[in-house]
């Protein structure tokens, strides 16, 4: 009996090191194996500095932008299986991909509920693209050569607001269509337009090779693009050292050490980050006493955290997904726009400025906020070096005195953004004519 | 001697890393230019440009009627003579609503006179006035592809 006690144990544990490649227990070897021998988690590193698992740090405000890309890509594949790219009118009357919209909605089984948290977790990546965006440059984290990283930042950002543009087409409903009729005949006004407007539509005017378009794009290409964007977005935070941190973190108040659990020091460098023996890093010495206390095994503490974050954020959706139902207009009728014809609410701040002027508002204005603030870091480090102002650049602190013009503009820019959004939805009505919220009823609109 | 046989090595390296990137650029180049014409539309499956109404169905005189699929308002201002005004508003795209005061637009605010002067809003041109064309089989032929100056009427037998 207890023979076969042993022998169950030893093939136990042979099938155990086939699976893992590491032990469990408490030793430092062991947290930095289950890190880089597994292929998800090696994406970070193996120690981390205390202050990246601080909610005040990031505010995790980049993660749950991953994490609803994560999201939006499962639930968009499981409504392909649904879904079909077609203006075709179908025995019902109604266009191919719109009656798909309502047999999401009132057959499917899960369909409504998984269309809704599509829809909402797409509305929520624009947000929190924006935030994040708003995080970094409030804490510097955009200078000291991570300039780069800020541009592929807001490439990834310019691909969020692209993919939502595409996605709100595919149902084929009134938002659908005159969402896109109207974002095309601004890109017509743009130079070279004309152009892109061919290429995008696949036709004259807005039709069924819009639709079979604007999918693929949707479904394939711009996912696809962001996909190895984002790569590249980590791979060089990685690189870049972690997040953005000042030199010095030895002042700042850390999360005590009991909170990360014990670690078993088996090595005999007591106090060495080890992974740095075997890799070159960039810097005056290797960093081996001065910074040790402040860094920290990432497994588990900041895996657990990740997980709680990702929970959180599954179940916020799940919860409005059972509570909101997405926006549905009536079928496409490209004869009669709605009245109001309003775009989501991310596009109204544009709609309202193009309602003053096509060419200014929709190319001009939008033009120059996007190209400027995707070159922002390189505008600072034009005129530091222009006016030889170098200021001390501390990065990964909030409101530093030393940025307050900077990060005054920059709010400025966002205040001005949300209040022709908050103009757009809330003051514009019928014919787009000024109405007070308090004395009509707000309505139209992709929300 | 040591020199020159640096010199020539790099020189090679350099032709080799030239041709290699510049083969690459040129294959990428033309993939590029060739994937734009894939692109690019030939065929258009769209409603076309150009319908034909039949003289039994125009509007009374002095009166109008808009024409939905085409979005198009015909107007007749005596037995013989007749006018098509786009419905298609300049600004954007979006088609506008025929209204007591002329023409508006819901997307953007875009407002118009009955003849389809600007009046108001963001629309930098006058709604285009369409050229009419009789043809043979009591019709008439619309273009909604052209522009004429605002009061063009056409004589139609």
């Amino acid at each position: 009996m207890n023979e076969l006690i042993e022998m169950a144990k030893e093939f136990g544990t042979k099938l155990y090191y086939s699976f893992f490649r590491h032990r469990l227990d408490n030793t430092g070897l062991t947290k930095s194996k289950i890190m880089f021998s597994n292929v998800l988690l090696h994406i970070q590193p193996v120690k981390i500095h205390k202050r990246s698992v601080k909610f005040k740090t990031t505010m995790g405000l980049g993660l749950i932008t991953f994490y609803l890309f994560l999201i939006l890509s499962v639930t968009g594949i499981l409504l392909m299986f649904h879904y079909v790219p077609s203006t075709a009118i179908g025995p019902d009357g109604l266009p191919d991909a719109y009656s798909r919209m309502l047999n999401l909605r009132s057959n499917v089984f899960w369909g409504g509920f998984l269309r809704n948290m599509h829809r909402w977790a797409a509305h929520g990546m624009v947000a929190f693209v924006a935030l994040h965006m708003l995080r970094v440059y409030l804490a510097g984290a955009h200078r000291g050569g991570r300039e780069f990283n800020w541009v592929i930042g807001c490439i990834l950002g310019l691909l969020t607001v692209f993919l939502s543009y595409t996605g709100y087409l595919l149902p084929w409903d009134q938002l659908a269509f005159w969402g896109v009729k109207v974002g095309t005949e601004i890109a017509k006004i743009a130079p070279g337009g004309a152009l892109i407007r061919g290429i995008l539509l696949g036709d004259t005017d807005v039709g069924s090779e819009a639709l079979i378009r604007f999918y693929v794009l949707h479904v394939a290409v711009l996912p696809a693009v962001m996909g190895f964007l984002i790569a590249v977005h980590f791979f060089r935070i990685r690189k870049d050292g972690g997040l953005a941190k000042p030199a010095d973190t030895s002042k700042e108040k850390q999360i005590p050490d009991e909170e990360f659990g014990e670690v078993k020091n088996n090595s005999v460098f007591k106090s060495a980050r080890s992974y740095k023996l075997v890799e070159i890093v960039k810097g005056k010495e290797p960093k081996v006493n001065e910074e040790v206390d402040q860094m920290m095994f990432a497994w588990p503490k900041l895996i657990v955290r990740e997980l709680i974050v990702l929970l959180g954020v599954v179940a916020f959706l799940s919860l409005i997904s059972v509570l909101f139902d997405a926006p549905l207009e009536g079928p496409a009728d490209p004869n009669h726009p709605t009245n109001p014809s309003k775009a989501p609410w991310y596009f109204l701040g544009l709609q309202e400025l193009v309602s003053y002027h096509g060419f200014i508002g929709g190319i001009v204005i939008p033009g120059i906020l996007a190209a400027g603030v995707m070159v922002l870091p390189y505008i600072e480090i034009f005129f530091e070096s222009f006016t030889k102002t170098y200021r001390k650049n501390i990065p990964g602190v909030w409101f530093a005195k030393e940025r307050n013009l900077e990060n005054a503009l920059f709010i400025g820019m966002y205040l001005f953004m949300l209040s022709l959004i908050i103009i757009g939805v809330y003051f514009r009505g019928q014919n787009w004519d000024t109405i007070y919220p308090w004395v009509h009823e707000v309505t139209g609109g992709g929300h | 001697m040591a020199k020159t046989e640096k010199d020539g090595k790099s020189r090679r390296e350099l032709i080799t890393l030239g041709s290699a990137f510049g083969l690459m650029g040129l294959a990428a180049a033309g993939t590029g230019g060739a994937l734009f014409k894939y692109m690019f539309p030939v065929v258009s499956y769209g409603t076309p440009q150009k319908f034909l109404i039949p003289l039994d169905d125009l509007p009374d005189v002095g009166d109008e009627l808009i024409f939905d699929d085409m979005k198009v308002v015909l107007r007749r201002q005596t037995e013989t003579e007749v006018a098509a005004i786009s419905l298609v508003c300049t600004h954007l795209g979006c088609t506008v609503n025929r209204v007591e005061t002329g023409f508006q637009c819901p997307c953007h605010g875009s407002q118009y006179d009955s003849d389809g002067l600007v009046v108001g809003g963001p629309a930098p041109k006058t709604l285009p006035w369409l050229e009419i064309k009789n043809v043979p089989g009591g019709q008439i032929e619309v273009d909604t592809g052209t522009s004429m100056p605002e009061g063009t009427f056409y004589a139609v037998v």
